[in-house]
């Protein structure tokens, strides 16, 4: 697991660490690494309805050689814990989780707090987790 | 209305041995198991519930070799989203059906809210019987994930560089 402070930059550094395919869903937190991954050529992303199709689609990839990453806001964490703990984990399939740190509206407060604990208890440490929240207006 | 372990030999036969299978949660997955021979490549899907399709999804951009996602139908429509995203983006070496009899038969056999006639992303909706409870997936997670692999590897596609 790691923590950043601003999404500049992340989508290099996980191509260099030879990411080679993404899916998800957006979050304004992501806003940056988001407008990089809408260039990668159609091959490398696929734009998921929701969180724990993202995973299915990701699991998938990664059984064919593929070393994916699923981005989302922490929000859709709940929908990715059920592929996480029944699939990714008993298969041993690995994927990397690009994950917006919302925290500040009363809607995120509760997540906000339980979004890395969530991971740790399920024993899941393939995580970025991107503290940089918009909030604006 | 056809009998569930005949429509699923019958996709078997249609696709052979030349794809690899992906088989949805619970008795999907058992029959598939008990009707499929060794020389059939299936990820047998056993938790992850409604995720085949997508499962599938990820393994034919992945992957140039045919994918078959047999599903069943409260399993489409507890990830109906699904059916565009493979709509938008699946390649023609995806296939997917949906064995629809009407009710979730693995845990009981409760009425599931009835499907429509087709859907985006659904190659084929086959209406079948309910046909009981078929012996266990006798293989581990670990063990099927590694014959999935190996079938997917030397088909991969890799990704072009920017």
């Amino acid at each position: 697991m790691r923590r950043v402070s601003s999404d500049e930059g992340l989508l290099d550094q996980l191509l260099a660490d030879g990411h080679d395919f993404f899916t998800g869903v957006p979050d304004s937190g992501l806003k940056r690494f988001l407008a990089d991954v809408w260039e990668l050529p159609p091959d490398q992303h696929v734009p998921a309805t929701w969180e724990a199709e993202a995973v299915g689609i990701a699991a998938g990839a990664a059984l064919a050689g593929r070393k994916p990453v699923v981005y989302l806001q922490n929000a859709g964490l709940g929908h990715a814990v059920n592929p996480l703990a029944s699939l990714c984990i008993p298969y041993g399939i690995e994927t990397t989780l690009v994950v917006g740190h919302r925290h500040t509206l009363p809607q995120h407060k509760v997540m906000g707090e339980v979004d890395e604990r969530m991971l740790e208890l399920l024993g899941w440490d393939d995580y970025v987790l991107v503290e940089g929240e918009n909030n604006e207006g | 209305m056809r009998a569930r372990d005949e429509a699923i030999r019958e996709i078997l036969e249609r696709h052979g041995t030349e794809a690899v299978y992906v088989a949805s949660t619970g008795y999907v997955s058992r029959a598939v198991h008990a009707a499929a021979g060794p020389e059939h490549v299936v990820l047998y899907m056993q938790g992850s519930m409604g995720l085949a399709p997508a499962i599938g999804l990820g393994m034919a951009l992945a992957a140039d070799r045919p994918v078959v996602v047999i599903n069943g139908d409260a399993s489409l429509l507890m990830a109906l989203g699904s059916t565009h995203t493979i709509r938008d983006h699946a390649p023609a070496h995806f296939f997917h059906y949906v064995l629809d009899n009407g009710c979730h038969e693995s845990v009981g056999g409760q009425p599931s809210a009835q499907l429509e006639s087709s859907y985006p992303g659904v190659t084929e909706i086959v209406r079948v019987e309910r046909a009981g409870k078929p012996p266990r997936v006798a293989v581990t997670p670990e063990e099927n994930a590694r014959a999935v692999r190996g079938a997917l590897v030397n088909a991969a596609v890799h990704g072009s560089r920017r």
